[in-house]
């Protein structure tokens, strides 16, 4: 019943022409024979006639209220207002273009942060019953930081019996896969045999590992390969799977290859490859001390379990709590403050984890204040166009529409601005997203951005229109149906620029100005702050240095050869013609990492804390760094343990005398400081001076369980860029094996340590010029409304003797008034901004006078260009046919 | 005696009730309510048409074109199956009304 009446109901909806025409025909016919019988009754046809009309009532109304039994009315009144909406917006095709493109750029620039947050914290793991798997991380019970897991505690925690299984692995194990005399470098992951049986990702071809067998001793080892590394070093070659390929010098099995998207269970890292590993022999096989299995203290792994079907997290979580106790009180020296922090896998990696929030949270600030300034614009715009249309709303209003029902047909416009922006920001946001997902982050460890728009992010779009769209048009909305009818009804009112109509525009505008002026300045001062850092001094000769980072560990060489390898290597790169000098470190200065550690400075007193070189002989020749007193290392490294210190440690550790000949007491080993250099910029480009040791390379190389190998320093003569081919052809014929990995110059390298304020600039740059185009788009649409409001004044003040000049000034002096305002309230807001952001500014004032001057007169200057167009337009008013017309 | 405006909800069960007398056309329906309430009821006939579409779309009523005795073209209303069940439904719950509504007045 209740469908056959819908039914019905949606057929006379469709054929709601016809039944309308039909429904009149019936009630004039009504009203005809009411006619005829007064007539009958002895009344005139023209009396008759009126007073059936009357007995009947108002036929349009009526015919209303039948229509509306029909179907709900609203849906009949969307069409329509919708209709009309498109209509009316056709018809001002300026006014639309700006209105959609800034609510496009506004709901693209949040769309695509939603998308990015998104795909870092939701994007589901590709694998079987992928909510089944928790990741259990170590938490420190005093300070709160959740960090990795040493192996005897994973021996405990796969005892869990609320779990099905648990693997361990670690997610950042570097490795030269070599094809036919091509070594290349790549990112994989150790893993227990179990991993594969625990996590279950899709395989393409092949199988993952034998948990009884894979990682025994004595048989073949084994790897399976992602997609993307199978796809792009082996061409996608299904045979792969039972031959060997070359890793780390060694011949591996290929027994499977992972289907496309599966990279690992760490959001933003990727795995390439997986290795199994838990006896000491696979271990000790990738550069690893075989005493971490038994070390308490060492934590490396990462932890994901699988739930038993049916088994909460919480439930789960209680069990593992219950562990941690009992390790607690079971090795009291190294499990003495350590807990479990259980959580749903696939998440960001937890020592990132902050990092990475507060990398959204301010970008997502900056994106909100871009949104609003857009959302300003098209609320101002429709304000505007409400007070030019006061007159036809005041008419609908008059012949009896209900206010509700023009408040909803003015919504259903903006709502349709907003769903164009919202499209258009979908675009915005696809774009952005490909853009973010091409950012090469300057970390050497495996990031990998690469994401997809999911339905999460078309819902927020589609939910951000509506909500835009309601927001900039609610308030335009309400307040054009306001009006006092009989005046808007008779004429405009004359000086329709006094009253609160103009001041909640001038505030959006203001409101507009402010933003822009803290996103310019902020970028500002981003840029000044790189152009500071260009200019400052690292402390070495930067120009003409050539950078190759090599592992020999990874390729199986054993100590004692690697002193063979390197003396090859740089014998004959530094017997290349052009080259100058030539060194091996085992970190790079500006890398953003490196070592660092405690020294003891004498005998019985406090340790200081330094960042920890091991460099060969001629490394300070090689970057250009003078010696302030003593010598470099001697070639061979043998003989006595020697350090050399920088300036920074001179002053430290020993109130700023020269330290050279005196002993440090450095790792258990007492070790003479055989000389002094100076202090160069170590780790970022705006750091205050820090203590350095640097040790013998060659002394260091015993035992170095190092993660990323050593870099080959290379002086030349002229660019460096233009050696690389021949450095890296003399490296090959040295070792064909030997992969090269971060090939760059040392300018290069100085120019990813301003990463951080380089994208900080580009990110406010980008939000403050987008802004900057919105707010000088409202500006100029509130100055051209308010001249057209004025027409008539402007035309009595100058036929009163008024100069262009004057006119002129007056609707500049407004326009200039707004941006003031503005900028006064950004100034203050710019300033409580840079202060929280000081850190990341390097060499000028939090208040930077050049920046605040410049955002204020780039601000004023661009206001005055809005307004000019309309003053001139003001000031060429022609007072009688204003007049006239009027 | 002054014209007063129908009780809310009862223009229908009035229609309604009209029609148990035959098919009639929204004009015929509109005098014999009147006649009927001896000019007390004051109805703006076009009330009638809104009504007459909810009816039908109910299913209360069906309506068919046809001749008025006058020849004119008219729409004819017939009370349906649903419609009787509806009237009498609508009358048990009106006189309840009334005469609870009396006795609160002291008129019982």
């Amino acid at each position: 019943m209740m469908f056959r009446r819908i039914l019905m109901r949606l057929r006379y909806w469709l054929h709601h022409s016809r039944r309308d025409r039909l429904l009149r025909e019936e009630m004039e016919a009504h009203v005809d024979l009411k006619a005829e019988e007064l007539m009958n009754d002895g009344m005139d046809q023209a009396n008759a006639r009126a007073a059936a009309m009357r007995a009947f009532g108002n036929i349009l109304l009526k015919q209303e209220e039948s229509r509306e039994t029909w179907i709900a009315r609203w849906l009949g009144d969307l069409v329509q207002d919708a209709g009309y909406g498109l209509r009316t917006l056709r018809k001002q095709p300026g006014f639309a273009a700006v209105a959609v493109l800034s609510a496009s750029l506004g709901i693209g620039a949040c769309s695509t942060i939603f998308g990015v947050a998104n795909y870092a914290l939701f994007h589901p793991l590709p694998v079987q019953e992928g909510e089944r798997l928790v990741s259990i991380s170590n938490r420190s019970l005093t300070r709160g930081k959740v960090g990795s897991v040493t192996w005897p505690d994973f021996e405990d925690l796969r005892q869990a019996r609320l779990l099905e299984g648990a693997t361990a692995f670690f997610p950042f194990l570097p490795a030269t896969i070599g094809i036919r005399g091509d070594p290349q470098h790549h990112w994989g992951s150790l893993v227990t045999a179990n991993y594969f049986d625990v996590v279950r990702p899709a395989f393409l071809v092949g199988r993952g590992f034998d948990a009884t067998r894979d990682d025994r001793p004595g048989e073949p080892v084994v790897v399976v390969l992602s997609y993307r590394l199978w796809n792009s070093r082996f061409a996608g070659d299904r045979s792969i799977v039972g031959r060997t390929i070359d890793l780390n010098g060694r011949k591996v099995t290929v027994i499977g290859v992972t289907a496309p998207g599966f990279r690992g269970t760490e959001s933003m890292f990727f795995s390439e490859f997986w290795v199994p590993f838990s006896t000491t022999q696979n271990l000790e096989q990738f550069g690893m001390k075989a005493d971490r299995l038994q070390d308490r203290s060492s934590q490396w792994l990462q932890v994901v379990g699988r739930l038993r079907d049916g088994v909460s997290q919480q439930a789960a979580a209680a069990e593992i709590d219950a562990i941690g106790t009992h390790l607690r009180s079971a090795y009291p020296a190294t499990n003495k403050d350590r807990g479990f922090y259980v959580e749903r896998a696939g998440q960001v990696h937890p020592g990132f984890r902050n990092l990475i929030r507060l990398f959204f949270l301010v970008l997502l600030g900056v994106t909100v204040l871009v949104l609003l300034t857009a959302c300003a614009n098209v609320a101002n715009l429709l304000l505007a166009r409400a007070s030019s249309r006061e007159k036809e709303i005041a008419t609908r209003l008059a012949i009896g529409a209900g206010r509700g029902r023009v408040v909803r047909q003015l919504l259903t416009e903006s709502l349709i601005l907003a769903a164009l922006g919202g499209a258009g920001g979908y675009a915005v946001a696809q774009t952005g997203v490909r853009a973010l997902a091409r950012a090469r982050v300057p970390l050497s460890l495996p990031v990998d951005l690469s994401m997809s728009l999911d339905y999460r992010v078309t819902l927020f779009c589609i939910a951000l229109s509506l909500l835009t769209g309601v927001a900039f048009g609610l308030a335009p909305a309400l307040r054009a149906t306001r009006p006092d009818l009989v005046s808007a009804l008779k004429e405009r009112r004359t000086n329709g620029t006094t009253g609160r109509r103009v001041t909640l525009r001038d505030a959006l505008v203001v409101g507009q100005v402010t933003v822009c002026t803290v996103l310019l300045i902020c970028c500002g001062l981003f840029l000044r702050s790189l152009q500071a850092a260009r200019n400052i001094d690292p402390g070495f000769a930067h120009r003409n240095v050539l950078l190759l980072a090599f592992d020999p560990g990874l390729n199986g060489y054993r100590p004692e050869r690697v002193r063979a390898l390197l003396d090859a290597v740089t014998d004959r790169v530094a017997a290349l013609p052009g080259v100058q000098a030539v060194a091996l470190t085992s970190s790079v200065p500006l890398n953003m990492e490196g070592t660092q550690n405690a020294f003891v400075p004498a005998e019985g007193e406090d340790s200081v804390s330094a960042d920890i070189y091991s460099v060969s002989p001629r490394f300070f020749e090689t970057l250009g760094i003078p010696f302030l007193s003593g010598e470099d290392f001697r070639p061979g490294g043998a003989g006595e343990d020697i350090v050399v210190v920088n300036q920074a440690v001179a002053d430290k550790a020993y109130g700023g005398e020269n330290p050279t000949g005196r002993r440090i007491r450095y790792l258990g080993r007492s070790v003479r400081i055989a000389g002094m250099v100076a202090t160069t910029k170590s780790r970022t480009i705006g750091e205050e001076p820090r203590p350095a040791l640097y040790f013998s390379l060659l002394r260091e190389l015993r035992g170095n369980d190092s993660l990323s190998g050593m870099t080959l320093l290379v002086r030349t003569s002229g660019d460096p860029g233009g050696y690389t081919a021949v450095v890296r052809q003399t490296m090959r014929d040295i070792d064909p094996e030997l992969a090269l990995f971060e090939v760059r110059t040392m300018e290069a390298q100085i120019s990813r340590a301003l990463y951080a304020p380089r994208a900080a600039a580009a990110l406010f740059g980008i939000a403050g010029i987008v802004g900057l185009i919105i707010a000088t788009v409202g500006l100029y649409g509130v100055i051209s409304f308010l001249v057209a409001r004025r027409t008539k004044e402007i035309g009595i003040r100058m036929a009163l003797g008024a100069r262009k000049v004057e006119v002129l000034a007056m609707v500049m002096w407004r326009g200039v008034a707004v941006t003031t305002a503005g900028c006064a309230a950004g100034l203050a807001l710019a300033l409580a901004v840079s202060r929280a952001t000081a850190s990341l500014l390097y060499g000028i004032h939090p208040s930077d006078g050049v920046t605040f001057v410049g955002a204020i007169v780039l601000l004023h200057v661009t206001a005055v260009i809005a307004c000019l167009v309309p003053a001139r337009r003001a000031a060429s008013v022609d007072p009688v046919g204003t007049l006239r017309c009027e | 005696m002054g014209k007063h405006d129908l009780l809310p909800g009862t223009l229908d069960m009035m229609v309604l009730k009209t029609l148990t007398r035959g098919t009639l056309h929204g004009y015929a329906i509109a005098q014999l309510l009147r006649q009927l309430s001896d000019d007390v009821l004051q109805v703006e006939e076009g009330s009638l048409y809104p009504a007459l579409q909810r009816l039908e779309l109910n299913g209360l009523v069906e309506a068919e074109w046809g001749t008025s005795s006058t020849n004119r073209r008219a729409r004819f209303y017939k009370l349906t199956a649903a419609g009787r069940k509806k009237l009498a439904s609508e009358m048990e719950r009106y006189r309840e009304m009334t005469g609870a509504i009396a006795r609160v007045m002291g008129l019982a």
